[in-house]
């Protein structure tokens, strides 16, 4: 399992659209932050930050969308094009038992979709505070909030990374990866709440769902409860789909 | 503070244990994959499953011991299979002079010959058996130098005088022969430290081979480096286009397969094996149409 | 060991309404080369990919290395090389890359390995090109480094000499023979072109349509395509009969031309040739002769015109 683990991780570090991700977060981050630093709120700016805090508050706001399409696109050039080059026949046909290959596969898929999701939160917390100073918020203790950001930052992107995993692990094709998980998370929540109108624990499933999390992980007023359901929820939800991930890569036939 | 150092503690401390048992895992199932190459149930080489530098470098060098093994295994498949194709050439190199001596004893004692007719028989059968003696005669000396225990006795040898006088003595041949070399010898003195009557056996094994094979153009030179002495020979030999020159060393190869000359075409065999006897080499090489043999020594 | 490397009991792969393979009983010595030849599309690459676990079989058993059950079938691919049908590379990753990340995943101890096989598949000057930039015949030698990473026991390709120049054919033989040869590795290779095989396999296997046709050391394929006889009478079809009859076999072809092959009784053809005049027949051309690979393989496969 580690050789598996350690050689993903070779190739993670060696696929060039993780590395472009990152290079376009990062360059993103820094071009946020100093056009909010040039931006006078007093003068009718858009951008109203003054603080490293307001920063992180803003830049989760705008990470929900990278973690939904970065991930997608990651997903389909790190999981998916192994179908296409032909280079998931080389694993599977290395002696390893598929579960292992795919569970390995996918856990590096969720270590690299992390630090992808928290590239543009951190960086832009760092520089944020560099540029304002760290400042503080009405609700919550600068540690505190800081900490849960980027902890459920963590744990969703996680579970976020699961599902398009699968979606990877069962399209061939790295083109039908990305443009199918991006439709599925445009219009997943439409189709709840819609579906959800009708049959209102569908809507409670809904609410309680990584879905419904991400658009409330950056509120600077949450219930411990609720915090401890964010983390805990996607969590359980990546391991629900490498499970699945595991049960539709076992009876797959590798063309 | 002190809970901080506690914490810090106990997780160095899990750490360690994990990390122990995972290197002594690593080390149980490289027992088990040994286990299993030498019961011969499997010929793979070991596998690591720890990213562990120590473990790495023990596999590492445990993969190159069964290597060596199995190149020894090789080279003995190797050395039984020539020994074998040896015992089959020679056996073969010997069926046909016998065959032919047989034939004409068959002759002598069947018919009512004339003395002229029986004398003519009585020199081929003469002729025959000369070469059988040769040939084992070859045989024989090529095994003795290839043996371990055979030694040369190495002396001062100055090959610009040596070898001259080697090549006088094939003034004639050359001239039957009709062939016209050009001889390149430096006249500064070469000195080299090895066996004369070797020097002098493996130039004249050299010139048979050419004044057999040549045709038309014959360079013979001596010329010295630096460090080094060389004595080549280089002639015209179309035939051998394609093929590879190192073949000629071989002790069963004869460009005609058929040995029907008068050499025994283990000439060349002897003159490498002991060029490398005294320390020196022998190379055959193709420059184009020409075949150039080349003696090396190191100078002193 | 195992006397065998890989046996397949009753095989048969069915995709939707589609035979790939139909009770295929193959068997591949250990030390053997073993050409595998079919047209495309005949199944070659379907047995392959249910040897190596790509695909499942709908019945019937593998046995690798003698070992059958699942585990241990996953288990004993450890021990072979594979590389099928178009080179599975990283695009953009260099040759050397290619292997290090397969050297990881295999578990190979040190790095030395990653330089002595592109030595080996004639790589070592590609430097920091990746593999996107390669030639095909590039990406087959790579892929064949892949295959070769890790000493395997048992190497499997799928036509890999697809994309290779003349040379490029010859140099592969060479290298395929010389692993054989001084590392006893076992060889499965299949191709389209049984001449493309020639004096490489030491054993063959000829697939059509998804079944088995024959399997056979090189030795007897070479019988087998060398000789026939040549006869041609002025009535074929009483010579027909006469082979039914007094010769007690139906193991003929006839040409178009009125021209019989016949593939019995090669050792006594003074037999055969009395047996034709006996019954009156007018004996014209009467020889032994050869027939190439080539033409064996597709007479083989054209449906077998034997009558």
């Amino acid at each position: 399992m580690s050789n598996l683990i350690r050689s993903e991780w070779y190739k993670l570090t060696r696929n060039r659209s993780f590395w472009l991700i990152l290079a376009a977060l990062f360059l993103s981050a820094v071009v946020y932050c100093f056009m909010t630093y040039l931006d006078d709120p007093s003068d009718g700016g858009a951008l109203d930050a003054t603080s490293g805090l307001d920063m992180l508050r803003s830049a989760m706001g705008g990470n929900t969308y990278i973690i939904k399409i970065g991930l997608c696109v990651l997903a389909g050039f790190f999981v998916s094009s192994e179908y296409s080059t032909g280079t998931m026949k080389r694993a599977v046909s290395s002696g390893y038992s598929r579960s292992r290959i795919i569970v390995a596969k996918m856990l590096v898929f969720i270590g690299g979709s992390v630090l992808v999701a928290l590239v543009f939160p951190v960086l832009c917390l760092a520089i944020g505070s560099l540029l304002f100073g760290g400042g503080s918020l009405p609700d919550v203790s600068a540690a505190e909030y800081v900490i849960r950001c980027l902890g459920l930052t963590v744990t969703l992107s996680a579970g976020f990374a699961a599902i398009v995993a699968l979606i990877a692990v069962i399209f061939n094709d790295s083109g039908k990866t990305i443009g199918i998980g991006i439709i599925f998370f445009f219009f997943i929540d439409g189709v709840f709440v819609m579906i959800g109108n009708h049959l209102p624990f569908v809507l409670k499933i809904y609410e309680y769902s990584l879905l419904n999390e991400i658009n409330h992980y950056a509120d600077t007023a949450m219930a411990s409860r609720d915090a401890v359901l964010s983390a805990v929820i996607p969590v359980a939800t990546a391991i629900v789909f490498v499970a699945l991930g595991v049960y539709a890569f076992r009876r797959k036939e590798i063309k | 503070m002190l809970i901080g150092i506690a914490a810090a503690a106990v997780l160095t401390a899990a750490f360690c244990l994990l990390r122990l048992a995972a290197v002594r895992r690593e080390v149980r199932s490289f027992a088990a994959q040994l286990g299993r190459y030498n019961r011969h149930e499997t010929a793979s080489k070991l596998s690591v499953g720890l990213s562990d530098r120590a473990t790495e470098a023990l596999a590492v060098e445990i993969n190159r011991h069964t290597e060596l093994i199995a190149e020894a295994n090789a080279e003995r498949r190797r050395t039984e299979d020539e020994l074998r194709q040896a015992v089959a050439n020679m056996s073969h190199d010997l069926r046909t002079p016998l065959t032919s001596i047989s034939g004409y004893i068959q002759l002598l004692e069947s018919r009512e010959l004339s003395a002229e007719e029986r004398r003519a028989a009585l020199e081929v059968v003469k002729k025959r058996t000369n070469r059988l003696q040769a040939l084992l005669a070859d045989f024989f000396e090529l095994s003795v130098i290839e043996s371990v225990d055979y030694a040369l006795k190495p002396e001062r040898v100055a090959l610009h005088k040596l070898i001259p006088e080697i090549l006088m003595g094939f003034y004639d041949s050359l001239n039957e022969k009709g062939l016209n070399p050009t001889f390149e010898l430096t006249e500064e003195a070469v000195d080299i430290y090895a066996d004369e009557s070797a020097v002098r056996r493996v130039v004249e094994n050299l010139m048979q081979n050419a004044i057999r094979h040549a045709e038309g153009e014959l360079i013979v030179t001596l010329s010295r480096t630096e460090r080094h002495a060389a004595f080549t020979l280089s002639n015209a030999a179309p035939g051998l286009k394609g093929t590879n020159p190192e073949l000629l060393f071989n002790r069963f190869y004869m460009a005609d397969r058929s040995r029907s000359g008068s050499g025994s075409g283990l000439g060349l065999s002897i003159a490498r094996g002991l060029m490398l006897k005294m320390g020196g080499s022998l190379a055959a090489k193709l420059q184009g149409d020409n075949l150039v043999m080349r003696c090396e020594w190191e100078r002193i | 060991m195992n006397e065998y490397v890989l046996r397949t009991r009753g095989l048969t792969k069915r995709y939707k309404n589609q035979l790939a393979l139909d009770s295929v009983d193959l068997a591949i010595r250990q030390g053997a080369i073993y050409g595998f030849i079919g047209q495309n599309g005949a199944g070659k690459s379907t047995l392959m990919k249910l040897v190596t676990g790509l695909a499942f079989q709908t019945s019937g058993t593998i046995e690798l290395f003698g070992e059958t059950g699942e585990k241990e079938l996953i288990r004993s691919r450890k021990r072979m090389g594979v590389a099928i049908e178009t080179p599975a590379l990283y695009p953009s990753m260099t040759a050397r890359e290619n292997l290090e990340a397969h050297r990881l995943q295999r578990g190979i101890p040190g790095k030395d390995c990653i330089a002595r096989t592109l030595e080996l598949v004639g790589l070592e000057g590609t430097g920091r090109k990746t593999a996107r930039n390669f030639s095909l015949g590039m990406k087959q030698r790579l892929a064949l480094g892949v295959a070769l990473l890790g000493d395997p026991e048992f190497l499997i390709l799928d036509e890999p000499t697809n994309g290779l120049d003349p040379m490029g054919v010859v140099e592969m033989r060479e290298l395929l023979q010389k692993l054989n040869r001084e590392r006893g590795i076992t060889i499965l290779i299949s191709s389209h072109i049984l001449s493309e095989l020639d004096l490489v396999a030491t054993y063959y296997g000829i697939i059509h349509r998804g079944k088995l046709l024959e399997q056979m050391t090189a030795k007897e394929l070479r019988e087998k395509c060398r000789h026939y006889l040549h006869i041609k009478v002025d009535e074929p079809q009483r010579a027909a009969a006469v082979f039914e009859r007094e010769l007690a076999t139906s193991e003929y072809e006839v040409m178009a031309d009125g021209v019989i092959r016949l593939y019995a009784h090669l050792e006594n053809p003074a037999r055969v040739s009395r047996a034709l005049v006996e019954s009156g027949l007018e004996v014209e051309q009467f020889m032994p002769t050869g027939e190439d690979l080539e033409s064996y393989f597709t007479a083989r496969i054209g449906g077998g015109k034997h009558v």
